[in-house]
């Protein structure tokens, strides 16, 4: 009997350090994650300031007794006002759409080829893609600028053909931004694709061609859906960081490129307004980042889950 | 036959644009000529001009400190956070908890460094708590980003393994603790080396975070580098970077030597078996 | 006056055209041949079962009927016309998966519709045939769900509907059942043979399941190494096994090995030394006196008693070393004198009836002249 009540106080003990798994990752993501989103919703309901920190705090302790406590939505009202905040954005936007798109139009055919490249091949292919990957973001945008230089390989190869004789400006625009977050971020589109691909049971095309289907259609109306979730979930991974990119866009990108990662950057170190840029961050998650994750949730939604409910009706 | 070709040449075309834009770097890099693109010749000079660069050196050793502590600590919260989602498959507040431990991964980085940023003024104004300096707002920054990767690697395989393996092990009369440590820790240890390998590369590469966070005591590679971008290159630049991806290249060879080894090692077993 | 009524089989009638010729066919991989030198006729209307083993190359010869695996060489034609190098989608063929490959992404509606799609059919008539197959297959309520939201037993229904779609001259299918729990399997067995008569195609199934193959279909191949073994009706090749090989792998049996002593048109008489038996036998050997052969008797052919028989010919003596008690039957193991293991199966006709005889109790073991077969492959 003792030796049993011993044996239970130790699981109980071991079942409480287990708790603690809970408990460390729990408070640690409340203060670092939580704690300084409520400070970003905080500082864009405040009132900008000369002062250290540049803005009046929305709740605050007033000299003498009591708590002040004022909301200023100037910030949010003047995001809308200013059409530049609205072009800023839309801007970013559509500069992130181009971009999936380019890495689709890429990756699929990428991915596909590695797909249909011998199985012995495709490990090698597949750590051929992510292996640039390893490198530094950084060295990997260095590339491109350098490449696209006024005097890099392109234009000097241009000019050494005589096709052109002055150097042709293919730096600071909206082109070569693209261009660069295409060459970053494809990976992230070539695995989730692969991925969906090499998942795909090869006897879905076989029951195709066996009914009737020629592989070009059963290309489009098998292949294709069935690597609908990768792709989905690839555009996704593009396009999140893209909107938000800012170091591809300050450089590789010219003055008419600006995005929103680039502004919230300039308003918060430049024009040293906190408020606006906390409400500009803001204004950007809740637009952008939330139907994306919605979209997220609904594509992670498992097809090939069978309900145990259906296999009862065999023997009903 | 002809499709094989259209294969190959699909193939041949997207490695050369992965590729192209690399190898420009490291040709370029051995180039006598200070203008980046007009070859002059072979040379080391950049190299030692590397080498040389206080700036650089300092950021470099600025970033693997950074580097290492933040993977630590992430992986070690990590795999905490994996086995809450795992095995405790109900308690107060689950749902919030996995959508903050996933949060990091689709936050852009500009309003995860903005807002600790802007929180980590809040405390020393209106709190009064002292103030962090040094490294220590970026690895928070790291670590927070981390805790993200390491959770999803090892809940990966925490969840792909049978848990019967934990319970014949106590079934055969070892106590939890000890099946923790000889079971569950052995089995998932390829899984946190993994992790903590992503959160040091993450933390090496970072630049937004980093921007937003650094002081000038604690500048980063990443912030050296991206400084001296936005001035323009110079040709040290493609000699640091050739030797970024030299380095890259020697680990992941090596990491790849070491897992073929150790697959001949088992299939050479099998074939004694 | 019976014997005229009943009518010829297909195979059994030298004036009747085969619909399905394989000739010569063989198939490798590598080095490593699958199907070898592989013959076989099958006719219009036959529920054909090839069975083996995995790796007999079963698959890969079906595969080769669908058109997925080009033969090595050999040729095959389906209703006179040369199938060898046509592609998959222009064969008049269809299959059923053994995985049913039923499209996740599309209802059971559509899945059905995919094959008449491709003809570029009209619509209404598409929906039409759709919709008399789903009811053939008793799945019209369903025809909105996506695969995923049905049971195991609806999507073979689904896969069934959508292989019959297109009124193939051929059905192949792949262990149609295989996925299917047990009790599920033995009613859609009957279900399966009920369909295939109504719509009236040629069936060719592959399966391991001796059992399905026996109780669904008109013939039945035995394969074994990419060869056939043998083909016949099923009470054919289990009664009639032409080979060690078929014998052994259909139900069990118990072999005897010895030489032929005696040989005549109506009877032969084999000495089996080592187990000292005598085994006489109906038939003829057709094999020169004194050469070896093996007598396979079939285990419910054997009658176990504790009295010695009054004969000197066609028994045993033995010990009983396990009996297995399976409910409508008994397996009785008996081991011989010189260490062979013989089985005979004996009803259970009365309930708690005592156990006429126990273990390691000493018995005879004895068999009709017309019970043993004489196999000399």
């Amino acid at each position: 009997m003792k030796q049993q009540y011993l044996s239970k106080t130790t699981w109980r003990k071991w079942i409480n350090v287990q708790k603690l798994s809970i408990k460390i990752p729990y408070a640690w993501m409340l203060l670092f994650l939580i704690g300084p989103l409520i400070a970003l919703v905080s500082i864009s309901f405040s009132e900008p300031a000369y002062a250290l920190p540049p803005y009046e705090a929305v709740l605050k302790y007033v000299e003498g007794t009591y708590l002040s406590l004022k909301f200023h939505i100037s910030n949010y009202i003047f995001i809308f006002k200013d059409s530049m905040y609205a072009t800023v954005f839309l801007r970013s936007v559509y500069i992130a759409f181009l971009s999936t798109a380019a890495c689709l139009i890429i990756g699929f055919p990428f991915a596909y080829a590695i797909f249909r490249a011998p199985p012995f091949w495709r490990n090698m292919l597949i750590l051929l893609v992510v292996l640039p990957f390893y490198t530094s973001f950084l060295v990997r945008v260095y590339a491109w600028s350098s490449i696209l230089s006024a005097n890099g390989p392109i234009n000097s190869m241009l000019m050494s053909l005589g096709f052109i004789s002055q150097p042709l400006q293919l730096l600071y625009n909206d082109a070569a931004v693209v261009l660069g977050i295409m060459y970053c971020y494809l990976p992230f589109m070539v695995m989730p694709i692969f991925v969906a691909l090499q998942k795909m049971d090869r006897t879905m095309l076989e029951a195709a061609y066996d009914l009737g289907c020629k592989p070009l259609r059963g290309f489009f109306t098998i292949t294709i859906p069935l690597a609908k979730k990768g792709i989905i979930a690839g555009s996704i991974l593009v396009l999140v960081p893209a909107i938000g990119e800012f170091v591809i866009p300050e450089l590789l990108g010219g003055s008419r490129t600006v995005m929103i990662g680039r502004t919230i950057w300039t308003e918060f170190f430049a024009n040293r307004d906190w408020p606006l840029a906390a409400a500009l961050a803001i204004s950007m998650f809740l637009l952008v980042i939330v139907p994306i994750n919605y979209v997220q949730r609904a594509n992670d939604y498992n097809e090939d889950e069978v309900s145990n409910k259906n296999q009862e009706a065999d023997h009903a | 036959m002809r499709k094989k070709l259209f294969n190959i040449s699909i193939l041949f075309f997207c490695y050369a644009l992965l590729y192209l834009p690399m190898i420009n770097i490291i040709v370029y890099s051995f180039n006598a000529s200070k203008i980046t693109s007009v070859w002059q010749g072979f040379s080391f000079k950049w190299y030692k001009a590397v080498l040389n660069n206080p700036n650089i050196i300092s950021g470099l050793f600025t970033s693997l400190k950074l580097a290492t502590i933040s993977a630590t600590v992430a992986t070690i919260i990590g795999t905490l956070a994996a086995f809450a989602l795992v095995r405790h498959k109900r308690f107060k507040g689950r749902n919030i908890f996995e959508s903050m431990v996933h949060m990091p991964l689709v936050m852009p980085e500009v309003i995860t460094g903005l807002s600790l940023m802007l929180f980590l003024f809040w405390l020393r104004d209106f709190f009064y708590l002292p103030a962090f300096s040094g490294i220590t707002p970026i690895a928070i920054a790291h670590i927070t980003l981390g805790v993200a990767y390491v959770t999803v690697i090892v809940r990966a395989r925490l969840s792909d393994y049978d848990m019967a393996v934990e319970e014949a092990a106590m079934d055969l009369g070892a106590h939890p603790s000890k099946v923790f440590f000889r079971i569950t820790i052995p089995i998932i240890a390829p899984s946190c080396v993994a992790g903590w390998f992503l959160a040091f590369a993450l933390s090496l590469d970072d630049v937004v975070l980093a921007s937003f966070l650094s002081s000038p005591e604690s500048t980063t590679l990443p912030m050296v580098i991206f400084s001296s971008l936005k001035m323009g290159a110079t040709p040290q630049i493609n000699a640091l970077a050739t030797i970024m991806i030299g380095v890259v290249l020697t680990g992941v060879l090596l990491a790849g030597l070491y897992m073929y080894g150790k697959q001949r090692k088992a299939m050479a077993k099998e074939a004694v078996l | 006056m019976k014997l005229a009524i009943k009518k010829l089989e297909p195979w059994q009638n030298p004036n009747e055209e085969p619909y399905i010729s394989i000739e010569n066919i063989s198939k490798n991989f590598g080095n490593f041949p699958a199907v070898v030198d592989f013959n076989l006729e099958i006719y219009k209307g036959e529920f054909f079962s090839l069975l083996g083993g995995s790796g007999c190359g079963k698959s890969t010869l079906l595969r080769m009927l669908a058109g997925f695996e080009q033969p090595t060489s050999g040729k095959i034609y389906i209703d006179g016309m040369d199938m060898t190098n046509i592609p998959p989608y222009e064969r008049p063929v269809n299959m059923m998966f053994q995985s049913y490959a039923l499209f996740p992404h599309m209802t059971v509606e559509q899945n059905v519709a995919f094959g008449l799609k491709q003809e570029n059919m009209a619509k209404s008539e598409i929906k039409d045939r759709v919709y008399d197959l789903l009811d053939l297959v008793e799945l019209k309520a369903f025809a909105k769900r996506k695969p995923n939201q049905l049971s195991g037993g609806q999507r073979q229904r689904t896969a069934l509907a959508r292989s019959l779609a297109k009124q193939p001259k051929v059905l192949l299918l792949d262990e149609p059942l295989a996925a299917l729990d047990k009790k599920l399997r033995d009613k859609t067995q009957f279900e399966l043979v009920n369909i295939q008569e109504e719509v009236g195609v040629t069936f060719i199934m592959v399966t391991h399941d001796q059992e399905e193959a026996m109780t669904m279909s008109t013939r039945v191949g035995v394969m074994e190494q990419g060869r056939i073994r043998q083909v016949g009706a099923p009470r054919e090749v289990y009664e009639y096994p032409n080979s060690r090989f078929s014998a052994e792998f259909i139900g069990s049996i118990n072999l005897f090995d010895g030489l032929v002593v005696e040989e005549e048109r109506d009877h032969a008489l084999v000495r089996d030394e080592e187990n000292d038996c005598t085994l006489y036998i109906s038939h003829s050997a057709s094999v020169p006196l004194g050469s070896q052969a093996t007598v396979a008797i079939r285990p419910e052919k054997v009658t176990i008693t504790k009295t010695p028989p009054k004969t000197d010919r066609n028994f045993t003596k033995g010990e009983v070393e396990e009996i297995a008690y399976l409910g409508d039957v008994s397996i009785y193991h008996v081991r011989l004198k010189s260490g062979k293991l013989v089985m005979a199966t004996v009803p259970n006709l009365q309930r708690g009836a005592a156990l006429p005889i126990e273990w390691e109790e000493e018995v005879y073991l004895k068999w009709n002249s017309n019970s043993g077969i004489i196999l000399t492959a």
